[in-house]
């Protein structure tokens, strides 16, 4: 982990989240980064949901992913870019809600492998119900020039 | 109560299936099953009230063939099965994921993908299911993506269904 933010790490994260067409497409925005955590919130959207009508656990993993994802490109040096190796989603409760609030943070900085983890929280107008959790792996990749920020 | 058996070789037959859906041209050609409907309690209280029926008329078939599934997605289909076994499933049970873990193999790169997911221990309460994920290009298909995941049987509960 940098000891001081990389220069510019919310301008670059801010650019790239905007180049990933799968979270235009859900509707997801990026709410809060800050080094080492990031949040992502979605509104609900019928369009995203399993056949039960809960928002869809695929759609979970990857906002999930994402807000892990960030969290650890903001740690890394700005000529590096993050490629996640595995993860492991708990559900613990339907994704029932108005909006979605999922947080991503930094659990353990490295300079090849970071650990991230990741929450999912379901806001309607009582406290925010937690549905979720993630724990990722994520490979910082450089050098390569098919995979950039 | 309509049953009618069929006569084959010396054996008279009881054919019988779920619905209508799965009686096409080529049987209907062939054979007049009865018909439970959809279910093993529906399949158990028809069958029986049919053979009540036929001994009462000292009819009783020598064989009785069930045509369809059976209730398994897994035997071979066009298969000829003896039932050793019966178990009983919910028809109105459904499934909630409750924790996956999935490993990136490779980034997901490709013209088309193939997900193929499989019951790795089934469980009337917990399921475990495996899966995997394959780009497919010009070359071989590639595994992009594995998955373990364990899913919950959830019964009685309106909210959720199917």
């Amino acid at each position: 982990m940098t000891d001081f933010p990389p220069a510019d790490f919310a301008d670059r994260i801010t650019r790239s989240f905007a180049r990933q067409a799968a979270m235009r497409l859900i509707g997801a925005e990026l709410t809060r980064i800050e080094h080492g955590t990031v949040e992502i919130e979605l509104p609900f959207d019928e369009k995203l949901t399993q056949q039960h009508g809960f928002l869809h656990a695929g759609v979970i993993s990857a906002v999930l992913d994402t807000a892990c994802g960030y969290a650890a490109y903001s740690v890394i040096d700005a000529d590096a870019a993050i490629l996640t190796i595995e993860f492991k989603v708990n559900l613990m409760s339907p994704g029932r809600g108005e909006r979605f609030l999922f947080r991503g943070e930094v659990t353990k900085p490295g300079s090849n492998i970071i650990v991230a983890d990741g929450r999912g929280y379901a806001i309607s107008d009582g406290p925010a119900k937690l549905i979720a959790s993630m724990t990722g792996t994520m490979m910082v990749v450089r050098g390569r020039e098919d995979i950039a920020g | 109560m309509s049953v009618s058996l069929k006569a084959v070789g010396p054996h008279r037959i009881l054919y019988v299936m779920a619905v209508d859906a799965e009686y096409g041209p080529h049987l209907k050609a062939r054979i007049a099953p009865f018909m439970t409907g959809v279910g093993p309690v529906e399949a158990a209280v028809q069958l029986t009230l049919a053979l009540c029926h036929l001994e009462a008329e000292g009819n009783l078939p020598d064989l009785v063939v069930s045509l369809g599934s059976a209730g398994s997605a897994t035997l071979q289909q066009t298969g000829v099965y003896q039932a050793t076994s019966v178990s009983y499933r919910d028809m109105d049970a459904s499934l909630l994921t409750i924790e996956f873990k999935v490993n990136l193999m490779s980034p997901g790169r490709g013209e088309r993908f193939l997900f193929r997911g499989e019951v790795t221990k089934p469980g009337s309460t917990i399921i475990v299911a495996d899966g995997r994920a394959y780009a497919l290009g010009d070359g071989p298909a590639k595994l992009i993506a594995s998955m373990t995941a364990t899913m919950m049987v959830i019964r009685g509960r309106e909210d959720i269904a199917g």
